[in-house]
């Protein structure tokens, strides 16, 4: 494993076709983010995944080209299901006193055994 | 064509049914002709990746079910008494591995069986085996497999499509009569496109998640793979419905789906020339030929302005990273499998993506960014919806790639399924139908989608214009 961080710094400019767009400057800190998602990443993994990710992570420049996208808002669930709890409500139980007199209720293996 | 052929035009599920009802053939005969197909094709193929070791029991069971029985009702209930059919690895099924194609849950045996298999099993039918696929789902290309990749059995050079590639060949080359597969975006009907098959997706919520391995929670969607379309219309009618086990399902129930009912007159359907333009010559072709056929039988075709699905590549990509990055975290080793170590490149890659579009200060630039444009999107099918019933266009841009292709882009699955991730983020129902073949004789797929709940009108299209085309 290399013990130095990687940085890869994008140029304020990326095209896609067509497309141009300004973005700010990306960072992508290959060790930071194996620490952060508790993977174990190699040398040679380290500099291919990297690569990877700056590459893909300018392709996303492309959504700074929609003008109007801060007049919607979020969707995080397609069909819209909402209140999906119900309402507590409260049913019959059985008193500490009838629990307490059958033992089938609290039958279990003992946790430490003798030795 | 340079590699070796191995489709074979299989007996259809409605078929076997018709056969079976009428005692013309016994469960165990049609499970010991798949069990035989498969030995003699999957060392070629790599299509299943487990096979159930007690499927002639169950079958033998079923038989005696079947001969038992006085009851005429006794189809109605069980209408897939006997069939054998195969599930993509990524659906829990008790007792039976199920791997998700990944080396960390290489032993694991589930304690329960997902909604789909308690619903398929509820019909009678049996579990053959389970089938390859990409690793955690993770591609289009059933390759990034830690068991080897799947061969398209068109084509054993070319791979079959993915994610669920496994559950597409096994159709394909006649080693399953039906399969179920999952999709993100994509992953049933390109598939099914590249292995001339049928993939049918349904609307996200019509079929529940509750015991399919998670890969992005707000996207993913279980549905069959078939030789034609009435097949698949049997398994959705089984398959959809709510589940108080999910409770993303759409509370209403579905529409029992009848091929026999004519469709609608004037039925409008929309073409967009962004969606043909992305797509190679050789399959614009044959998607414009079918728009021809639908035409001559009173549609109209329609122009329609989409947004550019190039966009869906950027949305889908940061939405789908940042919700494997949360739901591969359960993979720690101590609840599940093996420890994170045996992740796979593939897998290392979309975790560390979806942490990045995550952590703070990239959380606003990215992840909601996309959120916002999935709404966009949503609202340009919205609007695109009011002037047409449904849409059609190519599955894919192009016919099977050779094996190895997916390894020179790190956004390969992204940019074969960009025909089909506009609508799967905006949670459609969506099918792939063969629609011919190029030169080589690959292949060619074509997609028809529609509105959120139309599962009804875009199946019954389906079967008319598989009809049509024959």
């Amino acid at each position: 494993m290399l013990k130095t961080t990687l940085f890869f710094i994008v140029p304020g400019y990326f095209s896609y076709g067509r497309i141009k767009t300004n973005v700010d400057k990306v960072k992508i800190l290959p060790d930071r983010l194996s620490l952060l998602a508790n993977l174990k990443i190699t040398a040679s993994e380290k500099i291919k995944i990297a690569r990877q990710l700056l590459k893909t992570v300018n392709f996303f420049a492309i959504l700074d080209n929609i003008d109007d996208l801060d007049k919607f808002r979020p969707t995080f669930q397609v069909t819209k299901n909402e209140n999906i709890t119900r309402k507590d409500e409260a049913g019959k139980s059985l008193s500490q006193k009838l629990i307490l007199k059958k033992e089938k209720y609290f039958k279990t293996k003992g946790g430490i055994t003798k030795r | 064509m340079s590699g070796k052929i191995l489709t074979e035009k299989g007996i259809s599920f409605i078929e076997w049914q018709k056969r079976i009802k009428k005692g013309k053939v016994s469960s165990q005969e049609i499970v010991q002709y798949y069990l035989k197909q498969i030995k003699k094709k999957n060392q070629q193929t790599n299509a299943f990746l487990t096979i159930n070791q007690k499927a002639l029991r169950e079958a033998q069971k079923a038989d005696r079910e079947i001969s038992k029985s006085k009851s005429a009702d006794l189809f109605l209930k069980k209408p897939l008494l006997g069939l054998p059919i195969a599930i993509k690895d990524n659906f829990c099924t008790q007792g039976l591995p199920t791997t998700a194609a990944s080396k960390i849950l290489e032993n694991y045996l589930p304690p329960y069986d997902a909604t789909v298999i308690q619903r398929l099993k509820k019909a009678g039918a049996i579990i053959l085996g389970k089938t390859n696929m990409d690793a955690w789902a993770h591609g289009s290309s059933t390759e990034t497999s830690d068991f080897g990749p799947t061969h398209n059995p068109y084509d054993l050079e070319r791979a079959p499509g993915g994610s669920s590639g496994g559950s597409a060949a096994a159709v394909a080359a006649a080693m399953a009569p039906a399969a179920i597969g999952s999709e993100t975006a994509g992953s049933i009907r390109q598939p099914a496109a590249w292995c001339g098959v049928v993939g049918f997706k349904p609307t996200y919520g019509r079929v529940s998640r509750y015991g399919l391995i998670a890969m992005a929670s707000s996207l993913d969607c279980p549905g069959p793979i078939t030789q034609n379309v009435k097949d698949a219309i049997l398994l959705y009618n089984i398959l959809s419905g709510p589940d108080p086990k999910d409770a993303t399902t759409i509370k209403e129930k579905p529409v029992l789906i009848n091929y026999k009912k004519p469709l609608p007159k004037n039925l409008k359907i929309g073409l967009s020339q962004k969606y043909l333009k992305l797509a190679n010559k050789e399959v614009a072709q044959k998607i414009l030929e079918a728009a021809k056929v639908l035409e001559k039988k009173g549609a109209k075709i329609r122009e329609v302005s989409l947004l550019d699905p190039k966009i869906s590549i950027a949305v889908y990509t940061i939405l789908q990273r940042a919700e494997v990055s949360s739901n591969l975290a359960r993979y720690d080793g101590l609840r599940y499998g093996r420890n994170r170590s045996y992740f796979g490149l593939e897998a290392k890659r979309r975790i560390m993506l979806g942490t990045f579009v995550l952590s703070a200060g990239y959380f606003d630039q990215y992840y909601l960014k996309a959120q916002k444009a999935r709404t966009k999107i949503i609202k340009d099918f919205k609007q695109a919806f009011k002037k047409v019933d449904l849409i059609i266009g190519p599955t894919s841009p192009t016919v099977a790639l050779k094996i190895g292709e997916w390894e020179k882009n790190p956004m390969f699955g992204e940019t074969q399924d960009v025909l089909v991730e506009p609508n799967s983020l905006a949670g459609l129902p969506g099918i792939s139908i063969n629609c011919g073949y190029n030169k080589e004789g690959l292949p060619v797929g074509l997609q028809i989608f529609g509105p959120q709940k139309s599962e009804e009108l875009i199946l019954r299209l389906a079967d008319q214009l598989e009809q049509w085309q024959k």
